[in-house]
Order: C-alpha cells, then structure tokens, then sequence
C-alpha cells in the first residue's frame, strides 16, 4: 500500500497531537518514569551496610564505573552501601517542567560553540525521557539547583604521597537561576539580569588563609555560550579589577580542578559533543549521608591514611545516563570524558577525564545529600572529589553549609558590594 | 615593652599553627589575623653590570668646569665643586633587613557597622647604604664618617622603626544606598596598577623597598579620610566621595622624600648645587584645614556586561617630589648676605588638582583580554627647575629669595593589556597570566628651552622633564607550579630611553602558615643619573619569609 505524502503528513499530524494529548502529567510520584528511568531490580537486591572493597570489587563490577574498579583496587576506596530511594524536584519545578513541556527545540550548531543551540526554554526540565546526549546535556544544564545557594567549605590540596598540603576556606553566594526560575519569586526571572541576558550570578571569597582572606570574585554567565565575566577583589592592590574567567581548560585556584569541573561540568552543551552511551545502573553517592561542617571533615574522607583523598560516603544504586563528552575546541587539555548523570536529578555525580593519549587522567566524584524537604528544596551538596591520578593529587571540598533558596538577594551580586566587602 | 610583646604573641601563633579566624560553620562576628615576617637583601651585581660592582667616583671640578683627577666625597661636599660621575653600593652589603609583625582585626559589631584595625610593627636593621640618606640640617662641623653615622641614626630613627595603629575605620552601611568608610584608611583609586595615575588618595613610604616590586598594601601611607559611597542600583552607577581633613602627622601627607631614605633613595645629585645649603624645611601640609584638607569624588559605572567606567576628581597637593620654594641667604663673614650661602631652602608641596577617566573591558575569546585606559590630567602641576638655571625674585634687604617655578599642565595615559593565556608545554594546567603597561607623561605647553630647565627629581639636573617622551613598558607575567606550590613570576621594566630592570621572583607556599619569597632584580641604567639608572647600583637579591596565621 502506497500513502502519497499529504496522506503521511497528516498521520503524523494526528499522532503528535494525540502524543501530546495523552503525555501523562509529570508529578513527584511519577517523575522517575516520566523523565529519567528506573534503576535496574537486579541491582536493587544489593544489601544495605556493605563495604565494597579491594577483596569484594569484583562481584560489585557491574555496578561500578570502570575507573571505581581502579580507584577500590589500587588506592583502597571504599564503598558503603546503602538502598536506593527515588529523588525528585519542588513542585514549582514540576509545574514548570510541565507547563513548558514541549518548547524547547535544539537548534543544530554543528560544530559551533558561540551559538545559542536551544530555543523555546523557560523554566523546568526542558527533556523528559531524553533521547540522545545532547538532550541530556540540556536537562544537566537546567537540572534542579533550586534558585540560589550559599556555601561555605574548606578546599584540601591533598598529596597522594604526604597528606594535606594546605586548605583554604571559601564562601560562595550565587543565583544559579536568576531566570529560568521555578522557586523564590519573581518567578520565572529577576528582570535586571533577564535585560542582560544573564543566566548565573555568583559572588565568592576566601575566609582563610590570611594572605588569601578577602580575596572575592563576583561573575555571572550569559545566556549564550560565551566566557565567564567579572570582577575580583585582590586586597594586596585593595582593588576591584575586572576579569575573565575560566579560561577554557584552566584550573580553578591551583586546584585539581577545572573551571569547567566545578558541579561535575560547569561548561555550556554547545562547547561540546555529547553521544548517549547507555543507560546504566551504578553504585552512586546520591544520599551519601555526608554530616555538614568544619569538624567533620574526617568523617568525611580519610585524611590520616594513604592516599588521603577517599571519601566515607553512602552509595546507592542509581539510575545513570553514561555519556561521552569530547570538546569541540581544538586546545582542550581533556580529550574525552565520560560523565554519569543521575537520571532523576541529571546532575553530573561522576565524571572520568581523559587525556589526549587516550589515558584516565582525573575523576571528579561529588557527594550528594538528601534534600531536606524535596518538595521546595533540591538535594544538598555534601562533598566533591578530585583526584588526579597522573599525578597521584587530589582536592577535597569539605562543606560547612549548603543551603538553597535562601531568597539572597539580588543587590549583593554587585560591584559595590564587592568593593564594599573588601578592605 | 610592646614591640617584643606583639613578636611573640605573633610567633606563639604562627609556630602553634593556631587560628582565631572564621568560626565553625560560617563568617565569625569577630576575626583576628596577623603575620611575623623577616625580610633580607643584598646588593650583588648582576647580569647588566656585567657581575662587577659600581663605584662611587666624584671629582673637583674647576670653576671653569675642568675636571681634575682630585677625588672628594659627596657626603662631605654636597655642593660645587664636588661632582659625582657614578654611584656605587658594596657588594655583598646589606640591601635591607626588616622584620614586620602585623595584627588585623575585623570585628562585625552589628549588621550595619564593622570595625577594621591594622597594627604593625616594624624594626629594620641600618645599612651601609644609609649613610648615604641625605638629611635636612647639613652640619658641617661632623668629620664625614660622624656624619656617616648620623644619617644611619637618621634613617633608623625616622624610617626603621614602627609601631603603628596603621589602620583603623568604622564601616557603617545607614541604607542599601549609602555607605560611609570613617577612619584611618587606604583608599585606591584608578585601575592601572603600578602608574598610580589615579591612585593619588594615599601617599608612598618609598623607605621600605624599591616600590615597583612591593605591594602598595604595605607602602601605602593610610590616612585618616571620611569616605562616603552613593549607589544607584538601578543603572548599576555609584558616587564615591572622600574628605581627607589632615589629622595626619604632616610628614604623613606626602610620599617621604627619596633623598632621604637610604638603602632605597636617591644618590647625591651629579650636578651639586652652587650653595652650602645648611638646612632644607620641608614644608608638609599643615596649619589650617582649608590649608590641608583635601578632597575628592570618583564616578564608577558599568555599562552592559563588558564596560566599567570611572570619572574622578581630587583636589591635592602634589605629593612628590617637593619642590624648592624659597630660601634665606646666608651672610658672609662681614655679615653681608652671600650668594653663596643658602641659609635655609624651604621646600613645598604646592596645591593641585587632578582630575581623570579609566575605562575597562573584555574582549571576548579568542582574544580573551581585558583592556584598561586611564588619564589623568593635572593642570596647574608646579615644577621644579635646576639647580642651576632657576628664574627667581630676590629681595636683598631681608636676604630672601623666591624662585619662579612655573606650572604647567600634565597629561598621563596609561594601557594596560592582561590576557591570561595557556601555554600547555610549559605548564599544562594553570594559565600564564601576561600582563602589558604602557605609560606616558608629557607636558604640552612647554618650550623646548622650558623642557631644559625643568627637572623630574630636584637637583638632578641632567634627568629633565621631557615634551613627549615619558614612556614606560613594563611586561608581567607569573603561573602557578604544583598546585600552586611555586609561584615563579616576571617583571620587565623599559624606561625610555635607556634604563630598565629585569625582576625574576619564586614564591613558595609552605602550608597554611608559611610563605617564603626569593627575588633577584637587576636594574639598567646608561646614565647614572636619569630613570632607573638611579637605582642600577641596587642590583639585589631578596628572601622574605613570613608565618601567618
């Protein structure tokens, strides 16, 4: 039987309504399916208050990225276990995810990375059930942070070999949507940035040490996929001076980590390419029941014993999108990486780095808590990891405190309140 | 009693590894900070004098300008016919040794008012170089080596020697709009970094090192100010006015005059001046307040995401260098006044306006650079003329004399250019970050007869000021090795036409509490008596260590 094209046009005319009629509204209890999926039963049987270590890895593999086998076998991490339990965004982000569901469009940019590659997004996940690993790389992109966060946290410069080299304590106040926004009002955008095209404002400073202490930086982030901008304080020349940042592929502070590493890939989706590797379930630390503050840092990782840099964290099995991720500017110092995205938050949990031999060169791990109260506030960020295995050097960030939608307000995120907070 | 005690509290901190700042969780109400440093150099020639030291070499002249081969000392004859041909330092003699404790306290006393304190002490060793510091009472009845001593006594008297509240204001926030900075303070204007175009609030002790390789944080002069900070928020634009009342010891008003200051000041001039000057009186701002007070506002905008902007103006004096004013003549053994006798030179720090722009921006990938122009001009800068060609109206019957110092407008510009730029071979993980300054200072409205007889510094006859040619480049860069471990930094300085130095540093992070610095500096100069050739007897190596806490 032959259709002629007007008949074929109209079939699938008729489908996609009905697809969208039927599209099943998206609520807390169904938000696993209706946008990410489920973790495999098979590896739901695995017990609660196990230690997965060196003797027992094997039976575990399945379950574990590749560079985890490494990481247990080689240098002693170890995994406690616990089971899984479903996440899902506030209501406002729900709403929104369903409200706007359907309008995001990718735009094809090829290989450019200064063009805006989507269009029609306001606020929610802009990919329920995504297709391939641009689509993913869009939900991480608007993944739920809530509104704005403040965090403080001690940054541990670790050796593999000595222990901590040094620490350094960090505030940090950001926006993280000042459009797109699902949470604190105005709702979706705060106007004054939305005329800028701002999507991101963030004001940091060191606490500690003394010869960094003042030291701030205020930046936001466009819209479109251009560099960071801003200003710093530096109060040896007790000045505000503007900047750039993060110049691709830098690290951030001496660290193990990249600007573009900060929450597991801090880059925009068009300054990469992202191919869908698999759907998976992994042993993750998404409620790694990390206790917040200063003094818990050594119930946080193992800084007494060789190689200083494992975490004591909670893994569970998660569902995760695996993606390869390879860079579409020709200078990157990664080569390729490997990112595992939690399929109900899409945050970027676990991340393997490889260099331009085609060799594993860091993994970036973050330690994620539970939410305090999922139906207004996102999961709370716990800890991150960098370890630098070339180089057998690592970064630990030890949080004090993480609250979200803290209402800051927008007044801070200025170059008076910079200037005014310095010396 | 207090100087040691702060050293001990500071060293009890830094070798316990003990800090009070910060408390568990967040920002402490209450912060207390500090550090214990000791600072060493030694003068080594280096790469540019071919590693063989200067000597200081000065010969009588005759009075028809005949050099002789008669050797006399500067120190002892700081007058015709006394002529210096190059300034020397031994090698291996002591640049500088200083150690410095510093107490910082932050104290949020309420939501709306903090309380900031700077308390420093300072003791440094005397040098060799001191001698040389060219005191305001010429007393000729001392042998040259009492006088020696006595410069040393000077300098570590005056400069070596500090135990100082440095800092201390109230930062009181009445509204969301309004803010007020009260106290003794630093305030840094301009945009430019080392060309203190703008940054003309605070004057400079020029004591502590050669200031284009040390932190303004520590060179700075503070200053009690009142300072005042309007928003508007809604065009991202703010209002910045400062009060300066002049409740400063005078000699704090200005920048210390470079003549005096040893190890780092001038050398005796290669063009004595004809008088036996007995005493310079440094006139320093005092007296009445509408003598003194000074005052001043800044503009700050942004325009879009890329653009800052700055307008400001500051009703000064001219802070460096003091310029000859005035002198009393001396009288002659028959009691009449001697031309050649100046009995007391008075020296000013006349009024000035300043008033100037900066501007900037990003340039986005694959250019990634921020770009930085400020201006500023002074249209009535007075300056001061040569030792011997000065106009001056003389009044013989009270043996006073005025000299007739023009004033003329000065224009400065300067570019700054940072890009911070992966250079993956030599380091794969942290950018270089390069920066380039150009400078230039030119005086419009002077002749070409003018341009001969004004000086930069007062008595070097030989460094005058130029039209047009006032031109610096420097060129910075420095990265970080071994997550920040080592932090090796490149200072290249060109003063047209012929003076530069080269400044290679490697700062070392030990731990939370220790730091050291090594820096070796090389200074050019062809004339010894122009630019940085002033200085190229200073050849030096540096390490500082510091404990903080």
């Amino acid at each position: 039987m032959r259709f002629k094209p007007f008949t074929i046009v109209a079939i699938l005319t008729v489908l996609a309504f009905a697809t969208t009629a039927v599209a099943e509204e998206i609520t807390s209890d169904n938000w696993t399916e209706q946008t990410g999926f489920a973790p495999d039963p098979e590896a739901l049987k695995i017990k609660k208050n196990k230690t997965v270590n060196k003797s027992n890895v094997a039976e575990y593999a399945k379950w574990l990225p590749p560079s985890f086998k490494m990481w247990i076998e080689k240098y002693g991490l170890k995994l406690k276990t616990r089971e899984y339990e479903a996440i899902h965004p506030s209501e406002g982000y729900i709403e929104a995810t369903n409200k706007y569901r359907g309008q995001p469009k990718i735009i094809d940019i090829g290989k450019e990375f200064r063009k805006r590659g989507l269009k029609g997004y306001t606020a929610g996940l802009p990919f329920p059930q995504p297709k391939n690993g641009l689509e993913v790389a869009w939900d991480y992109h608007y993944s739920y942070n809530g509104d704005d966060g403040d965090t403080y946290y001690t940054v541990y410069w670790v050796s593999g070999g000595s222990g901590v080299e040094h620490t350094e304590v960090w505030r940090w106040a950001f926006i993280i949507r000042t459009i797109n926004r699902t949470d604190i009002e105005p709702i979706p955008a705060i106007e004054a940035f939305k005329k800028k095209r701002l999507q991101y404002t963030s004001i940091t400073y060191a606490l500690e040490p003394y010869d960094k202490k003042g030291f701030g930086a205020l930046y936001s982030r466009s819209v479109d996929p251009l560099d960071q901008q801003g200003h710093i304080y530096v109060p040896a020349m007790r000045r505000v001076l503007r900047n750039t940042f993060g110049t691709r592929g830098d690290t951030w502070n001496s660290t193990d980590l990249l600007y573009e590493d900060v929450r597991g890939y801090m880059g925009y989706p068009e300054w990469m390419d992202w191919k869908l590797l698999s759907k998976q379930t992994m042993l993750m630390p998404m409620h790694a029941e990390i206790k917040l503050g200063k003094k818990y840092a050594d119930k946080t990782y193992d800084l007494k014993k060789k190689p200083y840099w494992n975490p004591k964290w909670k893994y569970e099995p998660r569902p995760v999108y695996v993606v390869e991720v390879t860079p579409k500017f020709p200078d990157y110092p990664y080569a390729k990486q490997i990112m595992y995205i939690d399929a109900e938050t899409f945050y970027v949990v676990y991340k393997e780095c490889f260099d331009k031999k085609g060799d594993l060169w860091k993994v970036v791990l973050l330690g994620i808590n539970e939410s305090p109260d999922m139906d207004s506030l996102p999961p709370e960020y716990g800890g991150c990891v960098v370890v630098d295995f070339q180089a057998e050097h690592a970064t630990l960030f030890n949080f004090h405190k993480a609250p979200a939608n803290t209402n800051l307000d927008p007044k801070m995120f200025t170059l008076s309140n910079l200037r005014k907070r310095g010396r | 009693m207090r100087k040691p005690s702060l050293t001990v509290f500071l060293l009890v901190f830094c070798i316990g590894g003990a800090a009070m700042a910060g408390d568990e969780e967040g920002e402490s109400s209450f912060n207390v900070n500090g550090y214990f440093s000791v600072q060493s150099g030694v003068f080594v020639p280096l790469l540019s004098d071919f590693f063989k030291a200067h000597e200081n070499e000065a010969f009588i002249r005759t009075s028809s300008d005949i050099w002789t081969d008669e050797p006399c000392r500067p120190d002892e004859d700081p007058h015709k016919p006394c002529y210096p041909r190059d300034h020397g330092q031994e090698p291996g003699s002591l640049s500088m040794f200083r150690a410095t404790a510093q107490l910082e306290a932050d104290w949020a006393v309420h939501e709306a008012v903090n309380v900031h304190a700077i308390l420093r002490g300072v003791r440094s060793l005397a040098t060799d170089a001191d001698a040389f510091a060219q005191m305001p009472v010429f007393d000729s009845s001392l042998s040259v080596e009492q006088r020696r001593e006595k410069a040393k006594d000077f300098v570590l008297r005056n400069y070596y020697q500090e135990f100082d509240l440095r800092e201390f204001y109230l930062d009181v926030f009445p509204s969301d709009w309004l803010s007020f900075r009260i106290g003794r303070q630093q305030v840094t204007w301009g945009e430019t970094g080392q060309f203190r175009l703008l940054d003309v609030i605070n004057p400079i002790n020029g004591t502590w090192h050669f200031s284009a390789i040390e932190s303004f944080e520590d060179t700075r002069i503070p200053l009690w100010i009142v300072k005042g900070l309007i928003e508007f928020p809604s065009i991202d634009h703010s209002l910045e006015l400062v009060w300066v009342p002049g409740l400063d010891r005078p000699q704090d008003m200005v920048t210390t005059p470079l003549t005096f200051v040893g190890a780092w000041g001038v050398p005796y001039t290669n063009t004595p001046s004809p008088f036996v000057i007995k005493e310079k009186i440094f006139m320093y701002p005092e007296n009445d307040i509408e003598d003194v007070m000074r005052i001043g506002l800044r503009w700050k905008g942004t325009l879009g995401t890329s653009l800052t902007y700055t307008l400001a103006y500051y009703y000064t004096h001219q802070i460096s260098p003091p310029i000859p004013m005035y002198f009393e003549m001396g009288r002659d053994a028959l009691g009449r006044y001697d031309s050649n006798n100046m009995e007391r030179l008075y020296l000013g720090f006349p009024r000035q306006h300043i008033a100037g722009f900066s501007l900037d921006f990003t340039l986005e990938n694959p250019i990634g650079a921020v770009v930085k122009l400020e201006a500023a001009v002074e249209p009535n800068r007075m300056f001061p003329q040569t030792s011997t060609t000065y106009k001056k109206t003389c009044d013989m019957d009270i043996g006073m004399c005025w000299f007739d110092n023009p004033r003329h407008m000065a224009l400065s510009y300067a570019l700054v250019v940072m890009r911070p730029t992966m250079i993956r071979f030599l380091n794969p993980t942290q950018n270089f970050m390069m920066v380039f300054q150009f400078h230039h200072t030119m005086v419009p409205g002077i002749t070409k007869e003018e341009e001969s007889l004004l000086v930069e510094v007062p008595g070097i006859n030989e460094y005058t000021v130029p039209k047009w040619t006032a031109m610096k480049f420097i060129f910075a860069t420095f990265t970080q090795y071994l997550n920040g471990l080592l932090t090796p930094k490149l200072v290249v300085a060109y003063i047209y036409p012929d003076s530069a130095f080269v400044s290679a540093s490697l700062a070392v992070r030990l731990g939370d509490h220790w730091r050291a610095l090594l820096t070796v500096t090389d200074f050019y100069g062809a004339d010894p008596y122009k630019g940085l050739g002033l200085f190229r007897d200073r050849d030096e190596i540096n390490l500082s260590l510091l404990c903080q806490f």
